[in-house]
Order: C-alpha cells, then structure tokens, then sequence
C-alpha cells in the first residue's frame, strides 16, 4: 500500500503564467494549468490555486539560484516525485520567432497551427539523486551540508 | 459506452473514440528514486544548471514499494462485494488510487451449457437490464501498490497481478479475483470445412466468465449507434463480434474459452468450447455449410449498406456468405457518405464470388426513398432534396424520385424502394406508373407476416403492379451486420454472376427477402417472377414452398392474392419444411409463400427470422388485371396530399421544376382514376 505526504510549497513560489520568460504562444495555456489539489498519476499534489494571479511556482534555471527546501518534519520517502514543466522558454536566435514549442500531445482544435519538436538527443532535464550518509536527521529549515535530493536542469 | 452518451466538447469528437485523450494542458511527473529509503528526509535542494527555464509545481514523498508510475498490464477482475452491497455495475463505487479503471463490464451471466446447446446461434444474445448483483467485473491496469477502494472497502492489489491473483479487503467483506492472468497469442485460421481454405467469418471469443475476447484490431466494446463504429466489428443484443479474414490473430487466456462463428445463412453457426494450452500458437476451426444455394444458381446480396469502406464492406459482405453488397453513398443534411467511393462502376474491391458496388440511396423526406443500384457512370445527383432531415436546411425540392429512377435506369441500373413502404408519398406514383424494380421488404418484427411493409406491398400486387420482393439492412451502425436482411435472387440457367445477371433476376421478380430462411417456391414447376396462364373460368395451380434454415422456424404459408390459401405449423420449430398445396384461382392473380420463426434474431432491434417470396403471376384468360378499388382510393388519396403538400408547404427550386413533379404525380392520378372509372 502506498503513503503519500504532499508538500506545501508555498512560502516558495516564485511566479506565475505573467512572467515574460515563457514563450508568448504558451503563456495562455499556462492559465489553464490546474491548480490546488491534484491527483496525477494516482499521486497527490497540493498546488496553489489558479486564477488569481497569485505565484503558483518554483521558477529555476536561467541563472537562479540553488533552492534548499527544508521540510517541517523529516520523513521518510522511497521517491521523491515531481510535477514540473520546462522547455517554454524563447530561445533567442535559436527557436523559429513566434512558433511556440510543439504541445507534447493536444487536441486539434487547440495545437498551434505550427510548432517546432525538441531536437532529439539533448536532454532537457537531467536529474540525480544524493544522501546523507552523515545523520539520519537533519537540522530543521537548515541548510543541508549534504543535499538529500538534487534536480539538475541541463539545458540542450 | 456510447461516444454520444459522453459529452463531448467541439472537436473533441475524434479524440473521444480513443478513450485515451489527454488534457494538453497538464503537468509533467517525474519520480527520484531515493537510494536510501531507510534514511528521513529532512529538506530537498534543487540546483538548476542548464540555460533552460523550468518551474516547479508541486512535490509528494512516497513510501511505496514499487515505482509509482508503472502500472501492471490490463487485467480483468471480478469484484465480489456483500449481498447487503449489491449494486448495478455502472452504479458500483470503485475507485483506485495509482492506477485506472478502465471499463466496467456489463455482461450477462453465461451459462456455457446452455449457450452450447441454444437453438438459435450465430444472431447474438438479449441486453441484461441492469440490475442490483454482487459479482462485478472490471477492467484495471494498476501499480502493484495500488489500493482498489470499493464501497468503502480498501483491498490492496499487491497480490492480484499473479496467476490466480487474489486479495481482500480487510474487514473481508470485498474479494478481488483476476480473472484469465495467463495469456497467449494464437495465429487462428478458420477453414472452409468442405474445402479446406481459410474464409472469412464473423467471430465472438468469449472467456469462462462471459467477456468477450476482441481479435487483434478490433474493439472490445463495440458503440453500438449511428454513424459510430463503422470498421469491422458488430454487436448484435449484447454479443460483439469481430469480422475477420480467413486468418488473424488474437490473444487468449490459457485454459477454458468459448468461440461463436457466424457466416451468413447457409453456414451452420458455430459454438464450442476450448481448451488454449499454455504457449499454445495456432488454432484452426472449421466452419460447415450445410445448404449450398449458390450451386443452384442463387446468389444472394444486401441492396442497402451504409458509411463502410469498399474494402471493409466486401470483408463483411464475405464474412456473411454475401455474393453482392451494394454500398450506398448518400447526404445528411451537411454530412455527405460514402460519395468518394462512387466509381461508376463495380468496385474494384470485388473479388472471390463477393461483389461491391457503391451506388446511392436518395432521399427526400416526404417523397419518398430510392436506392440506385448498379448504375454506370456519373452518379444521380442530387442525393436528397428539400431540406431537413434529409438533405440540408434550406434545400428546394428539385427533382422528383421519377427522374432519379429514370435517370438510374438510363445508367442500366435497378431501381428499388428501400424499407418499404416509407415514406411513400411519391412511391405511389412510382409504382403506378412502373418505375421501381423491386421493394424492400424487412419489417419482421411481430409474430405476424402481416405486416405494414408487407400489407402495403400486397396492395400493389392486388393492383395488378408487378415488383420484385429484395431484402436490404440500411446498415448505418454496428447494430446490423451486413446482409442480416438479404434478396436472394436466381440467375438464369448458365449466366455467369455479375451485377448485370443479378439485376435481370430481380427485374424479372426471381426473388425472396429473408432475415434466414432460405424460401424457395414453385407454381405448376415455375419459379417466382414467372407468369403462368390459366384458361377461361382459371382452375387450380399447384404450389410448393421448401424451406431451410439454420435458425429453427414455424410456420410456412401459401398467399394468393394477398389471402392465405394454405399454413403448415411446426409448433416444435423444425429447420426443413416442404408444404404443397393446390390453389384454386379464377381471375388474374398471383401466388407466393412466406415463412416465419418466433425466435429472435438480436439486430439492432429485435426482428424474427422470417422470408417472402416474389409472387408466381397467374393470368387468366378473359380475367382482366386485378383491380381494387379500396386500394385504388387509399392511394389516391396518398398522391393528392403529395400534390398539396408540393403546393403548400415544399420549397420550390423552381416553376419549371415544381411543374415536373407535380406532374409525375397528375400522372399517376389520373392512370388510377382512369382504372378506378373503367371498374365503375
């Protein structure tokens, strides 16, 4: 049987669908991106509610800083699992202007008319994982000497 | 489910078919594996090292003991729940937490003794009326952690996915069982038993709990409706079958399984039980024919199919033991079917004894219906007219069913009026004045002959208007398989079968329609469609109806003149029949024999297996052509109220066109009022 624990990621959102580093094309179906709680995959997440405006997410990459998260209670977890998106970005003097990024799979009535696929080979994200080996707790809202969990975003 | 039972948003509607669509506008999961599981977490870091951007939108920790994304492959289920619980299978509360479920089953109990041993095979089985039961069945694919929620109750589903997987909830009162866990994939051929090839059926494999077990490539619920799967599949009551060729494949569970196979009207349907064997790669099966018309002379066709492709319909049409299908392009308001396929010609799909040609069913909604078959080059146009439901709003009526049927017989094409008699407003003067070849007769669905299609029919023939009987299904939906209605019609002696040969048969009335039995009449040794003579004063003519079928049948009648002169009974049912009788006739006529089952043949609705010959034609010398004048007025005052409605309530297209159907109509007016003032 399995347990599940979402995390309340709040104090930690950062932007919303505004912010101009989106492609322009997706920045419209970004508002439509659910919000609250989210069963996905049969998992649940607690995302923050849509429709005010209000930052939803953890914005990272383009030179952002590492983001320690501390969590209120250590717990115990066989997988940390993410509900995430990337790849939106404008790619000055790389991406066609003004076609947004292909829709991984969408209806016909609401794909662009005209889009470009990821290039096959790069990855797009690359995460690893690591432990601390040193202690079987850590400090509470400290920083971690030794990162439990790592993403790492490689761009392409 | 039907896909127009769902609500389905705007372009939506393909998408719906695949019961997989995606919303476009979701999140992506990943899952970190954490290499040390034993250890608490106590904060995550997430260090960004590409130029891309990324946002994050939510995190869980999960403790689980296998990934949470991979689910186990579909299996099936049965759910047993307390009798204080029973539910309905729709009205069920199940629910799973990683995983789907993915259909709730809504078959019938089966009784394998009783489906081996039924007496009518091969037409499909009655719906259940959903109804409170405790044993349900439902299709999941899960993750070995999920919980499957039913009821209230939790069952883990870690111990299900394994040969004779089985879990409870803990309180015991919800039992999860799979069911068929051990699968293979078998190469299956059915054989033509008198001639050892392959030969395409229609199929239904079903596992020991009564699912049904689709072939590769086809549905496993088949929608049932209009216009909604129109490939090979077909679901006759509750049974789905699949409509395959000589050879395919299909994946089965080890163990005990049911086949039904099903080949039109002189096949013997088959039923029996297997035993798959662990790895087990081929099965052949056989398929007998009993009764073989074809050597005869008979071919046998459906003069109205619907939405197919060419190549699946003539798959179908041979999957039925059908020589002709005759696949009708028309107009739907906006939508148009089938026009692509139009080629002027047979289809060049047509091989094997099978035959397709795609011609075209108009329409017009208070004139009347016509199917065009067999006509050579351009097409009839325009399909329908004046406006809805038929054609589109705001659509004039243009031309009358008379020019369509001239302009089909100026082709070299056949002429018929499909599910007669409706609607029938210029039907009447087409039959008056001599334009239709034959009329579609299909409308078995009481424990009588006697019925509209039929008594109308009857009308005609007692007016002397000569027609042919053909049978045709008006195929739009899996419901109705091709040719379930079917005109068996006889070449003459040393013709070859071509569309040309078969429509000299139905023009000369050598016909009968069926929905199974296989009809066949002779007067004084003459055969339907053929007119004999009797002196001055008639005498009596002998006629004989044989009859065999594989669907038992219970009674055979001899008609003259639209009474029945003689009535075998075999209360029992019986599957052959031979009635003879003498039938005394003392003014021009005709004779002609029926016959009819009280079983039930599950098309899409309900119908019996039931079949009606063309008539015999008895003229007697000094007995002028028959005449009735009932009948006569009945249809008058049909055709008058087709002349007011053309001038009160129809769009002209314009005077001149208004002006010629008007007059197809005066036309046939006054051809019976003439006869009606000749009989005063």
């Amino acid at each position: 049987m399995a347990v599940f624990t979402p995390l309340d990621l709040s104090r930690w959102h950062s932007a919303g669908q505004e912010v101009s580093l989106w492609h322009p094309a997706l920045s419209q179906r970004f508002a439509q991106m659910p919000g609250g709680a989210l069963t996905a995959w049969g998992i649940p997440f607690a995302l923050a509610t849509d429709g005010d405006g209000a930052p939803r997410w953890i914005i990272l990459g383009r030179d952002a800083q590492p983001l320690n998260l501390p969590l209120d209670e250590a717990a115990a977890a066989t997988h940390v699992i993410v509900a995430h998106f990337c790849n939106t970005a404008q790619r000055a003097g790389v991406d066609p202007a003004g076609i947004p990024p292909a829709s991984s799979r969408g209806r016909a009535s609401t794909s662009p008319t005209t889009s470009w696929s990821t290039p096959m080979g790069p990855n797009i994200a690359s995460p690893s994982t690591g432990a601390s080996r040193s202690t079987s707790r850590l400090s509470p809202g400290g920083s971690t000497p030794s990162p439990p969990c790592r993403m790492r975003s490689r761009g392409r | 489910m039907s896909i127009f039972e769902r609500e389905v948003e705007p372009g939506a509607w393909g998408w719906q078919q695949t019961g997989v669509a995606l919303d476009p506008e979701t999140y992506w999961l990943y899952a970190l594996e954490n290499p040390h599981p034993d250890l608490p977490i106590a904060a995550l870091r997430i260090e960004p090292c590409g130029a891309d951007t990324f946002a994050i939108a939510g995190i869980t920790l999960g403790v689980l003991d296998a990934h949470p994304f991979r689910h186990e492959r579909l299996q099936s289920f049965r759910i047993q729940v307390p009798e204080a619980e029973a539910t309905t299978t729709p009205d069920l509360k199940a629910d799973i937490d990683l995983g789907i479920i993915v259909r709730r089953r809504r078959t019938p109990p089966f009784e394998p003794g009783a489906w081996l041993e039924a007496e009518v095979q091969g037409w499909g089985e009655a719906r259940e009326t959903p109804h409170p039961k405790t044993a349900h069945v439902l299709d999941i694919t899960a993750s070995r952690a999920a919980t499957l929620e039913v009821g209230g109750h939790a069952v883990p589903m870690e111990t299900v996915f394994q040969p004779g997987g089985k879990a409870a909830s803990a309180d015991g009162a919800v039992r999860v069982e799979v069911l068929g866990y051990e699968k293979t994939w078998l190469h299956v051929t059915v054989e033509d038993a008198a001639t050892g090839e392959p030969t395409p059926v229609r199929v239904h494999f079903r596992a020991p709990d009564g699912r049904y077990l689709p072939p590769y490539g086809h549905r496993n619920e088949v929608n049932l409706m209009w216009f909604e799967d129109y490939g090979a599949d077909a679901i006759l009551g509750s049974t789905e079958y699949a409509y395959v060729p000589g050879a395919f494949a299909i994946e089965l569970p080890v163990g005990e399984v049911y086949v039904e196979i099903a080949k039109g009207f002189e096949y013997k349907p088959l039923r029996q039980r297997l035993e798959i064997a662990p790895a087990q790669r081929e099965l052949t099966l056989r398929v007998e024919r009993p009764i073989n018309l074809r050597r005869q002379g008979w071919v046998t066709a459906d003069t109205h199919v619907h939405f197919l492709s060419p190549t699946t319909a003539h798959l179908e049409a041979a999957a039925e033991g059908l020589n002709l299908l005759n696949l009708l392009a028309s107009q739907w308001g906006d939508l148009f079917t089938n026009v692509g396929d139009i080629t002027g010609a047979m289809s060049p799909v047509s091989q094997d004894d099978t035959l397709v040609w795609v011609g075209t069913e108009n329409r017009q909604h208070i004139l009347g219906h016509m199917s065009l078959l067999g006509g050579k080059g351009a097409p009839v146009f325009p399909m329908t007219t004046g406006g809805p439901d038929e054609s589109g709003i705001g659509d004039a009526v243009m031309t009358s069913m008379a020019d369509w049927a001239d302009r089909c017989r100026a082709r070299e094409g056949l002429v018929i009026l499909p599910h007669f008699p409706n609607p029938q407003c210029e039907n009447v003067a087409d039959l008056v004045l001599g334009k239709i070849d034959g009329v579609e007769l299909r409308d078995f669905f009481t424990d009588s002959m006697d019925t509209f299609g039929v008594t109308e029919w009857y009308r005609y023939l007692n007016l002397g208007y000569r027609m042919a009987a053909v049978g045709g299904t008006d195929k739009m939906m899996a419901g109705l398989p091709v040719g379930c209605v079917r005109t068996y019609a006889h070449l003459q002696p040393g013709n070859p079968f071509t569309f040309e040969t078969w429509a000299e048969a139905v023009r000369a009335g050598r016909t009968f329609t069926t929905t199974g039995p296989l009809l066949l009449l002779t007067v004084d040794g003459e055969e339907p469609g053929a007119t004999l003579t009797l002196p001055a004063g008639g005498g009596a003519v002998s006629a004989t109806a044989r009859v065999q079928s594989m669907v038992p049948f219970h009674e055979v009648e001899i008609v003259a003149n639209g009474e029945v002169v003689a009535r075998q009974v075999a209360e029992a049912g019986t599957k052959e029949l031979e009635l003879t009788a003498e039938v005394p006739l003392n003014r021009t006529g005709w004779v002609a024999a029926r016959c009819l089952s009280r079983h039930t043949l599950w098309h899409a609705w309900p119908i019996h297996p039931a079949a009606h010959t063309s008539p015999v034609y008895v003229d007697v010398a000094g007995s002028p052509r028959p005449f009735n004048a009932k009948d006569a007025k009945y249809m008058l005052a049909i055709l008058r109220g087709g002349l007011l409605w053309l001038d009160t309530l129809a769009t002209p297209y314009s005077a001149e066109a208004h002006a010629a159907i008007k007059g197809v109509f005066e036309r046939a007016v006054a051809t019976l009022e003439g006869r009606l003032a000749a009989e005063a």
